[in-house]
């Protein structure tokens, strides 16, 4: 939310009568118990008949609904096909309604101010990374089920999610949509790879943003970091069938493993700011300069200890050692 | 930044006005300054709105109009209270959508992960009242997963709140220790790396502490000076970037792969890639210290370089090169706090 409340005219700097339209579609498949087949539909929402009456052609029109139909679903609002069985021989006509129940709240929702104050933090976090808008769409929304909320900004306290990475809102939406999708990847030190997968969930661990997908070709569960994706996402037209709870935390818990086999041991000189950071990240320590910790990703440990500089000295693993080295010989060479 | 706060799209005007048919149900009157403070609007707003209300309409099969909404207007007239009357349609608040819950969800499940928020029995409670209402009961299709967080942000927070000075020992990037007064104002946590926003009585400005430096905290007695306060009157609590831009700061080209875009974020809008060829940008960017660029450039092993001034070039040359103890440690850093 921005906070600002919204100036004279704003609402009308949009010309087109989309809202307005969106409401009536709403409320024409919500009224209707049998449903309304699109040529009904189109009489009967007047933002698509005077489109008609003005000889916007057919195809057009039904481009409209369609978008209208995605702005719906994308603003909550569940529009669902079915074919009348008395049209099953002759005419296979959809015909489109708005499920009531899944329409509204279930009964009793309520909020707490202290709920709604969690919920606009909740959306602040985005800021002006990915999500924002939804997340404040969202927060509006909610507002209408809670009680007034006063006083309880809080003070001194600004937590940021960050994205950096471009293709996480197409990745969500294809998880969502359960949307098989492809990609170009870039792990460090191998040439790119068209990757095709079923994104499960873009996830936040240890400071990095991943996909927990099923990757197709491998037939197994993959984890890609979002920032080595170097190409566009694309669909590929397939879908996947929804996956469990059970599924994912099956995958989670491999990473787990995974990480725990992973063993860095390295030392730093006293009193220098990798110092600092390691006696921070492990307290139990006590004055030693040797850490041994567990890491998920040589790379990305390579790229967190160069910061250091020659202040850390890395005694296993060596994969991780050649990837320092190889990173700033690549750095010194580049600066050439 | 591309900032549109003062335009609506069509859908974010929909999504306002079931926020409203939802609002005015719920409460069953509400008047119109409290229904727009409630949805964040402006009063114009909800005005524009409730006449949007009373004219969408559809045309049943049999050819009757219908429209569902119409106000009370003697009440509107009288005491600006929202109320509607004779709607034959009774639509309660509507649920929001799949991703809508996503987002909110995830920015739960971050705020968890803070300390300040872990015992919040309502975080919870609102992630579970997110999952109830979807339509599948898959798991979450976004995740912020809980981290580990220093055992100071708590005094920090405390020392924030009741307007006190701190005193603490920082370690600045040549390694040296030194005791500092200063006045925080502001805990920025970024993703896994937290920031203390404070006004720093030496420089006489805000800048950002990293939390990893920062040793042996201790609340001071003092309140904020006078120069703190006034300091904090002036920022914009609405800029939330960690980089606050100096009058001494170098531009800096830089060319940067998707691997490091974090880098440039701050300084642009990034767009996705075409494919792997074209995700190479460049961009300009502010840096106050210049040194201070061998270790943000170095860090990406090559996925970030400097084109262009010279003297920046060489300052990250001789970084790495130091580094890989090709070069003698001569090379100059200082803290990196703004």
């Amino acid at each position: 939310m921005t906070g600002e409340p919204l100036g004279e005219g704003d609402w009308q700097k949009e010309p087109d009568t989309k809202p307005e339209r969106l409401l009536s579609l709403t409320l024409a498949l919500l009224s209707n118990s049998v449903g309304l087949s699109k040529e009904e539909l189109f009489r009967s929402v007047r933002g698509y008949s005077l489109a008609i009456e003005d000889g916007v052609k057919p195809d057009a029109i039904n481009k409209m609904f369609e978008r209208d139909k995605q702005s719906l679903r994308d603003m909550g609002v569940q529009v669902e096909t079915f074919i009348r069985d008395s049209d099953m021989d002759d005419n296979t006509e959809s015909r489109y309604f708005i499920p009531a129940e899944t329409f509204v709240w279930p009964k009793g929702t309520s909020l707490t101010p202290n709920q709604l104050r969690l919920l606009e933090l909740a959306a602040k976090v985005w800021a002006r990374a990915s999500f924002s808008a939804e997340a404040s769409r969202a927060v509006m929304r909610l507002k209408a089920l809670g009680m007034a909320s006063e006083g309880l900004e809080l003070a001194g306290f600004a937590p940021r999610i960050l994205t950096n990475e471009p293709g996480i809102l197409q990745l969500e939406e294809a998880a969502r949509d359960r949307l098989e999708v492809t990609f170009d990847y870039r792990a460090p030190e191998r040439s790119v790879e068209r990757r095709v997968v079923h994104p499960w969930q873009v996830r936040h661990v240890a400071g990095q943003w991943l996909l927990v997908c099923w990757d197709v070709e491998r037939q197994d569960v993959r984890n890609f970091m979002l920032k080595r994706i170097v190409s566009r996402i694309k669909p590929t037209g397939e879908q996947f069938e929804a996956i469990t709870q059970a599924q994912l935390e099956d995958a989670l818990e491999r990473l787990r493993l995974f990480t725990l086999q992973n063993t860095a041991v390295v030392s730093v000189v006293p009193g220098t700011e990798a110092w600092v950071h390691f006696e921070m990240d492990s307290h139990a320590h006590g004055g030693s300069t040797t850490y041994e910790f567990n890491f998920m990703d040589v790379h990305l440990l390579a790229e967190q200890l160069r910061v250091f500089g020659a202040t850390v000295t890395v005694h296993a693993p060596s994969e991780l050692r050649d990837a320092i080295r190889s990173g700033l010989e690549k750095v010194a060479n580049a600066h050439a | 930044m591309p900032k549109l706060k003062n335009v609506l799209s069509g859908d974010d005007q929909f999504n306002f006005l079931i926020a409203l048919i939802g609002l005015i149900h719920r409460e069953g009157e509400i008047h119109i300054t409290a229904a727009a403070e409630r949805l964040g609007m402006s009063v114009e707003a909800v005005r524009k709105a409730m006449s949007t209300l009373v004219v969408a309409g559809h045309r049943k099969p049999s050819g009757a109009e219908e429209i569902p909404f119409n106000f009370d207007w003697d009440l509107f007239d009288e005491e600006q209270v929202l109320r509607f009357s004779d709607s034959d349609i009774i639509l309660d608040a509507p649920r929001i959508s799949t991703r809508q819950a996503a987002a909110i969800a995830a920015g739960l499940s971050y705020l968890k992960s803070l300390p300040e928020f872990a015992s919040e029995a309502d975080v919870d409670s609102l992630i579970a009242l997110l999952a109830s209402t979807q339509p599948t009961a898959s798991p979450p299709t976004i995740f912020f997963e809980v981290g580990t967080v220093g055992a100071d942000v708590g005094l920090l927070r405390r020392a924030i709140l009741a307007e006190l000075q701190i005193s603490c020992s920082y370690t600045n990037q040549r390694g040296e220790e030194s005791v500092r007064s200063l006045e925080p104002f502001r805990l920025d946590p970024r993703g896994a790396v937290w920031y203390l926003k404070a006004y720093c009585p030496i420089s006489r400005q805000i800048k950002s502490f990293r939390l990893d430096r920062m040793r042996q905290i201790v609340l001071g007695e003092n309140p904020w000076s006078e120069a703190a306060r006034q300091a904090f009157a002036e920022f914009d609590q609405e800029e939330d970037r960690l980089y606050v831009p100096g009058e001494s700061d170098t531009d800096v080209i830089v060319e940067v792969d998707p691997e490091a875009y974090e880098l440039v974020s701050e300084f642009t809008t990034i767009s996705e890639p075409n494919s792997s060829s074209s995700g190479v940008i460049r961009v300009t960017i502010k840096v106050g210290h210049l040194p201070n660029l061998g270790h943000l450039i170095a860090k990406y092993g090559g996925a970030a370089r400097v084109i262009s001034p010279p003297v920046a070039r060489e300052l990250v040359r001789n970084y790495a090169l130091s580094a890989l103890g090709q070069k003698s440690n001569d090379f100059q850093r200082i803290e990196d706090e703004d």
